[in-house]
């Protein structure tokens, strides 16, 4: 695990990550995907601070089925500049560690109007704003670990 | 609260403050008075020397007597700022808004109007305030519900090393499953199909079972 200087835990879990493209055809850009839960539906996720929410996989979403009464929207959000129309929803989100403690955390879900085909190679996205604020993380890109806490 | 810049005089006649131009006031003139802007006329230039800033006078065909208009100036410069999707301009107005006279329509709207520009912060800070201001109200407390900013609410769980033998299956595999639909259980490759329904009659419902279904 990672420390502060005073000795403090500074990650109580780490996991691998992948860090390549989603997609090799379709982009040149390395991310860095994680395996998360999603109300206990896992599904392959990119490390994205510049978004929000969690805007979830439509594969995910089928399994989870949420309960529509309980979403808000619908809203339009913009993804890779392509906009999307979906609703949100509050969900937990679990990052499993490979090694240490595992956490949950209740986060925004955006789930996009979209089949699983036509979100297709689409990964789902963890955001900052609702989703990644109130994690305390840090990556070692040469072994692909990701380092975590609850901040 | 701003002062009212809009009113009806001889019955027909509107002056219009400094929204004069703006296509909400037109929406906001409709929805009283089932008026459509292509039916205005303007009796005069633009007058900038009032008290109230420039202000037009127009003839409308409407069948109002003589009153003066609820005008709720501040949700229309609300409004004309995500119409705008000026959302620097619509947090300082949300901000300027004095927000505990509001109504619990007036914060639902506004948070949905927040979100319709990726206003987000704003939206959240809103519907949290709302929530708090009318607990017995439900759609305002499942905004704030959902807005909400995020909470742990479980730590210490134990680890599970067989998700990482998912990443590891896919890393190595990619390649040869290019384009197609896999479902993978502790490192292990259950199904691949073409396309995501065939892939499901399969594996059937995934949540809680520890599989991971993705498109390789």
């Amino acid at each position: 695990m990672l420390h502060y200087p005073n000795g403090d835990l500074f990650s109580t879990g780490v996991v691998a990550c992948e860090i390549e493209p989603v997609n090799r055809e379709q982009e040149d850009n390395n991310r860095i995907i994680l395996s998360v839960e999603v109300d206990g539906a896992l599904t392959r996720a990119v490390l994205d601070t510049g978004g929000i929410y969690c805007i979830l996989h439509p594969a995910a979403a089928d399994d989870i089925q949420f309960d529509t009464s309980q979403s808000i929207g619908p809203y339009k959000i913009n993804i890779r500049g392509f906009s999307y129309k979906g609703s949100l929803y509050r969900s937990t989100l679990r990052i499993n560690a490979e090694q240490g403690e595992s956490l949950e955390q209740d986060v925004t879900v955006f789930v996009p109007d979209a089949t699983a085909e036509e979100w297709g190679e689409l990964p789902t996205f963890l955001g900052l704003t609702g989703c990644l604020e109130y994690l305390r993380f840090a990556i070692d890109p040469i072994a692909c670990q990701f380092y975590f806490a609850s901040a | 609260m701003v002062a009212p810049t809009l009113f009806i005089q001889n019955g027909f006649n509107l002056t219009m403050g400094d929204y004069s131009q703006n296509p909400p006031l037109d929406d906001y003139l409709l929805s009283f008075f089932g008026y459509h802007y292509s039916q205005r006329k303007s009796l005069a230039e633009p007058v900038t020397s009032t008290s109230s800033g420039s202000a037009c006078v127009y003839s409308l065909p409407i069948e109002e007597p003589t009153i003066a208009l609820p005008f709720d100036m501040e949700m229309l410069k609300l409004e004309r700022a995500a119409r705008l999707e000026d959302d620097v301009q619509f947090a300082q107005l949300v901000n300027q808004t004095d927000w505990q006279y509001r109504s619990v329509d007036d914060y639902l709207h506004t948070v949905q109007l927040a979100l319709s520009i990726g206003a987000h912060l704003t939206a959240r800070k809103l519907a949290m305030e709302g929530g708090a201001r009318f607990p017995d109200h439900a759609e305002m407390v499942k905004h704030a519900r959902v807005l909400a900013p995020v909470r742990t609410i479980r730590t210490g769980l134990p680890p599970q090393p067989e998700i990482a033998a998912n990443m590891r299956w896919l890393k190595a595999h990619r390649d040869l499953y290019r384009g197609k639909w896999v479902a993978i259980q502790n490192g292990e490759l259950l199904a691949a199909e073409v396309s995501f329904q065939q892939l499901k009659q399969i594996v059937g419902n995934t949540k809680n079972t520890g599989i991971l279904v993705t498109k390789v």
